[in-house]
C-alpha cells in the first residue's frame, strides 16, 4: 500500500492537494483539492475524487459548503494539473461535469 | 520549469501522523462514523480517514511531496535560509535558540527565515511546551526542465 501525499504550487496563493492511495498497479483512492488561500487559511474551491469508488467533482462556496455535485469520469493528477493550471479560478464558475 | 522537493516518512513520522490523527478524532471507528455522515462536506476529513486506514496497513508508505510549477520558489531559498533547512534536515528537531546559538545568527532572523521555509512546506514546526521545534520536511530538492 502506497500513500503519496502531493502539493502542486500554481501559484503563491494557489494550490491542488492531492491524495493517492496505490496498492501493486491499482489506484484505490484519489483526491485533487484546488485551494487558494483566503482570509481564513487555505479555502476548498473545487475537488475531484473517488471516495467509496464514485468518482465525481465537488465545488464548494467562500465558506466552504459544498455547492454543487458531478458525477465526472475518473481523472489522473496530470489531467487536474492541466485543468486548473489553463482555468485557475474560474474553474469556480464553470460547468465542472463536461470538464 | 519544475521543482520538487520530496520526503518519505519514517516509521516514526508514520506514528506521530496517527497520534495527530488520533488526538483529532479519537479513534479510527469514531472517524469513519463522522466521514459517513458528513462525506464531500468535510473533504480533509475524507482524506484523513483514508490515509489513517492505509497507513495501518502491514509495509504501508508514505511519501509526500511539494511541487512547484514555476520558479518563483527560487525566491525564497536564500544562501542563509538553505543552511538552515539543511542544518536542520541532519540535526532533526531544534528550536529557534539552539538553531540560532549553532549557526551563529540573529535569533529574529532564524525565526523569520523559519517562518518563510515553513510556508513553503519545506520545513513543518511543531509545539513542544514553551519551545516551537523545527523539522525538516523534505531531504532534496529537484529542479527539472523538461516538464
Amino acid at each position: 500500500m502506497e500513500i503519496q501525499k502531493t502539493r502542486i504550487w500554481m501559484h503563491r496563493d494557489e494550490v491542488i492537494d492531492a491524495v493517492e492511495i496505490t496498492e501493486g498497479k491499482r489506484r484505490r483512492y484519489y483526491s485533487y483539492t484546488y485551494r487558494t488561500l483566503g482570509k481564513n487559511g487555505w479555502e476548498n474551491q473545487v475537488r475531484w475524487d473517488n471516495f467509496e469508488g464514485q468518482p465525481h467533482v465537488d465545488k464548494y462556496d467562500s465558506n466552504g459548503a459544498l455547492i454543487e455535485q458531478k458525477t465526472v469520469q475518473e481523472k489522473s493528477l496530470e489531467e487536474v494539473s492541466k485543468i486548473v493550471a489553463i482555468f485557475r479560478r474560474n474553474l469556480v464558475a464553470m460547468e465542472l461535469g463536461e470538464l | 520549469m519544475r521543482i520538487e522537493s520530496k520526503i518519505t516518512y519514517t516509521g516514526e513520522e508514520k506514528e506521530e501522523l496517527v497520534t495527530q490523527l488520533k488526538k483529532r478524532y479519537g479513534s479510527l471507528t469514531s472517524l469513519q462514523q463522522k466521514v459517513a455522515m458528513r462525506k464531500c462536506t468535510a473533504p480533509e476529513m475524507v482524506d484523513d480517514y483514508m490515509i489513517w486506514r492505509s497507513i495501518e496497513r502491514k509495509g504501508a508508505t508514505l511519501t509526500e511531496a511539494h511541487i512547484w510549477k514555476n520558479a518563483e520558489m527560487m525566491n525564497q531559498l536564500t544562501t542563509r535560509r538553505l543552511e538552515l533547512l539543511e542544518y536542520v534536515h541532519r540535526n532533526g528537531g531544534q528550536s529557534v535558540m539552539a538553531l540560532s546559538t549553532a549557526l551563529k545568527r540573529n535569533y529574529k532572523n532564524v525565526y523569520d527565515d523559519l517562518l518563510a521555509l515553513e510556508k513553503t512546506g519545506l520545513i513543518s514546526v511543531r509545539t513542544s511546551g514553551r519551545k516551537k521545534i523545527s523539522i525538516a520536511r523534505t531531504s532534496e530538492i529537484l529542479i527539472r526542465f523538461d516538464d
